[in-house]
Parts: structure tokens; C-alpha cells; sequence
């Protein structure tokens, strides 16, 4: 081989190694921060739970009775610490998907009914004086394979996205068993918004890339979140709006252990 | 008879609200700030259940569940982790060291005992 020949083998040889080790060390620093940003969430994970049991302590009446006017703002406490709670456990699932990359949900038989209920009991208080009311019309269905915590979290954004979104009439939330799955499905008058919109509106980075002309906005982590957890339960989710603006947001799961999900039970 | 729990949490507010709580239901607490004293705790009172925190001072949540359940004075303690750590490894590690069930912060009344039944139960 020729003096030049050797010259750009190595060349070339050379930058490969380079970017191997450029590739290996800006993929450590991604883990390492994903796990400092990860400790953070876990660590806020505490306080909250402190602020919400407080909160619930003192409204079932455990802390003495307390005045009927405040009553509604240890309410609205109890509300706003759950949705931060969401928020959180949004951003962790987000860091362990994209950083980490060892997002596994596990599952274990969960009650749809049940999560409804206790997402109206814990954010309901915020929309008690509003001019629209919570429908609920969930009647027995059987019970999913999903993460108990991930499905009250997936809930409780979908009926805040409804309540950000909506422009008239209530809030229904529906749930019916449908051939091996249970569709949960929360549904409002909103914008007409456009098909390409609502497509990229469950994006996994909508919330970051989103044009200045597009309507809708996120509401925690996005839709996208929420597609991307309920597929990791065996599930999926999608949104729909009819032209007249009348917004659905589906989100189904299975009623049995489908991949990629990992079952809950204890290990034998 | 009411049921024994020992709460090992090093946090005073969650703590201090879980005391306040199941004392309410009827349950007789016991509260240890770290994992040291929740093992003299769990080897005195010999409670029913144990809601134990992972990360704590002096002795972490996974010794506390292998020192007891290696300890045939103790081994029959239910024990119900509580953490905010919800990965799998977590998960699966608790289960390795003898934990019954797992609860994941942020939680609620609700949660919480239905954990707890489930665990009692079990």
C-alpha cells in the first residue's frame, strides 16, 4: 500500500475510533443525567405524598374537623397535588423511556371503574364550581391488565385535556367492555382542529415541537405520554374530533397479559 | 383484636400522617425513623405487617426485609415496601428479599389499604 494509502486507512481508522468514543461518552452522560433527573422525581415523589396525605387526612376528618369555607381549598390542594403527582410519574416514564431506555410497565388485574372513580374523587373538586359537570356512565366491565397507578395517572390527563379543551357542555366519561379489551373514553365539544394536528398531537415531543398555528397545547406530558404508556401496557390510545369539534380520547387496554407488558405478580 | 403495624419511614410527615391514619382505622401503630430500629421494632412488637420505606437511614428497606426474613422469630411478617423507586429491578428486588407486596409513591388512603388487605390477606 502507498504512503498515501496508509495515510487515509489511518485517517480513517482514526476518526472511527473517535466517534465510537464520542458515541460512548455522550451516551453515558444521557444515562447518568436520566438517573440524577429520575432521583428527582422519586425524591419529589415524597413530599407529595406527605402534602396529599395531609390534605385527605384532614378532609376525612382525621386532623379534627376543619371550617366548612376552607373545605374546598384543602380540596383543591388534595387536587392539584394529584395532578403534580401525574406529572411527575409522566416525567419519570419519560426519562426511562428516552434516556434510559428500561421503561417496562408492569401489569396486574385493575378495575377501570375503580380508576374513574377515584380520578373524579381526586380532581373533580377543581371543575365543583365550574359551569360543566363530570359525566360518568361506566358500568360493570371486566377488569384490564394495566399498572393500577399508570391507568389513575392516563385517566386523570385525559380529563384534564378535556377540561382545558373543552369550549361547551360536560365532560363524559364512558367505559365499555369491547371483544377481549375495555375502551375508556372521555369526550367533550372542543375546536375543530384540523387531521394533520391531531395526528402530530400524539407525538411523543408535540409539546416541544408544536407550530404556532396549531390549537391545541399539552397538558402534562402530552397525548403522546399517554399513547406511549398505555402501548407498554398491551393497550393503545388514540384522539378523535369530529368536524363539529365533538373531541374523543380513547384509550384501550387489554383484559389480558400482552406484550410488552411484564406481569405484576410476584415472581414464583 | 386490632392489627400490629410497625411504619418504617425515616420521612416525619409521611410518616406522622400514616400513624394518624391507621391509628383511625383501628390498627396499632409503631413507628420507626430508620431500618435499625424498624428490625429492634418488628424483633419487640412482632407486628402483623410491616410498611417498610426503601431508602433509609442506617439500614436500608431491602436489609430490613432480608435480616427478617431470615430470622425465623420474624420471618412470618407480612411486609409491604413503600417506595417511590417503581422500576422493574426495584420491583423484582423487593420480591428477592422476602417483600410481599410493593407500593409506590405518590399514593392515598385507598391504595394504601387496599394494598394492605391484599398483603393481610395473603
Amino acid at each position: 500500500m502507498s504512503a498515501l494509502g496508509l495515510f487515509l486507512s489511518g485517517l480513517l481508522l482514526g476518526a472511527a475510533a473517535a466517534s465510537a468514543a464520542a458515541f460512548f461518552l455522550w451516551h453515558r452522560a444521557l444515562d447518568r443525567l436520566g438517573r440524577l433527573i429520575s432521583f428527582a422525581g422519586h425524591e419529589i415523589n415524597t413530599p407529595l405524598t406527605a402534602v396529599n396525605m395531609t390534605a385527605l387526612n384532614f378532609l376525612s376528618g382525621i386532623f379534627g374537623d376543619i371550617p366548612a369555607d376552607q373545605t374546598k381549598w384543602m380540596q383543591l390542594m388534595r387536587s392539584q397535588s394529584s395532578r403534580m403527582g401525574s406529572i411527575v410519574g409522566e416525567l419519570r416514564d419519560l426519562i426511562h423511556h428516552v434516556m434510559r431506555r428500561d421503561l417496562v410497565v408492569y401489569v396486574e388485574p385493575s378495575s377501570v371503574p375503580e380508576a374513574v372513580d377515584a380520578v373524579v374523587k381526586a380532581v373533580g373538586s377543581s371543575v365543583a364550581e365550574a359551569d360543566f359537570q363530570i359525566q360518568v356512565e361506566v358500568g360493570e366491565v371486566p377488569q384490564v391488565m394495566a399498572d393500577p397507578d399508570r391507568l389513575f395517572r392516563t385517566v386523570s390527563s385525559m380529563l384534564f385535556h378535556a377540561r382545558k379543551f373543552r369550549s361547551r357542555g360536560d365532560i363524559h366519561i364512558t367505559a365499555q367492555a369491547l371483544d377481549g379489551e375495555v375502551e375508556t373514553v372521555v369526550s367533550y365539544h372542543g375546536a375543530a382542529i384540523p387531521a394533520d394536528e391531531i395526528e402530530r398531537s400524539l407525538d411523543l415531543y408535540y409539546p416541544a415541537t408544536r407550530r404556532k398555528d396549531q390549537q391545541l397545547c399539552s397538558v402534562g406530558m402530552g397525548l403522546g405520554m399517554l399513547r406511549l404508556v398505555a402501548r407498554l401496557q398491551g393497550g393503545d390510545f388514540a384522539f378523535e374530533v369530529a368536524p363539529e369539534g365533538l373531541s374523543r380520547l380513547r384509550l384501550r387496554l387489554s383484559t389480558t397479559l400482552k406484550p410488552p407488558a411484564a406481569s405484576a405478580a410476584r415472581p414464583a | 383484636m386490632s392489627i400490629k403495624v410497625v411504619i418504617a419511614e425515616d420521612e416525619f410527615a409521611v410518616a406522622e400522617n400514616l400513624k394518624a391514619l391507621m391509628a383511625s382505622r383501628g390498627y396499632r401503630v409503631f413507628s420507626a425513623a430508620d431500618g435499625v430500629e424498624a428490625v429492634e421494632l418488628c424483633r419487640k412488637e412482632r407486628p402483623e405487617v410491616l410498611l417498610l420505606d426503601i431508602l433509609m437511614p442506617r439500614m436500608g428497606g431491602f436489609d430490613v426485609c432480608r435480616i427478617l426474613k431470615s430470622d425465623p422469630a420474624t420471618k412470618s411478617i407480612k411486609i409491604l415496601m413503600i417506595t417511590a423507586l417503581d422500576r422493574m429491578g426495584d420491583i423484582e428486588t423487593a420480591f428477592q428479599h422476602g417483600a410481599s407486596d410493593y407500593l409506590t409513591k405518590p399514593f392515598d388512603q385507598d391504595k394504601l389499604f387496599k394494598k394492605l388487605d391484599k398483603v393481610l390477606a395473603s
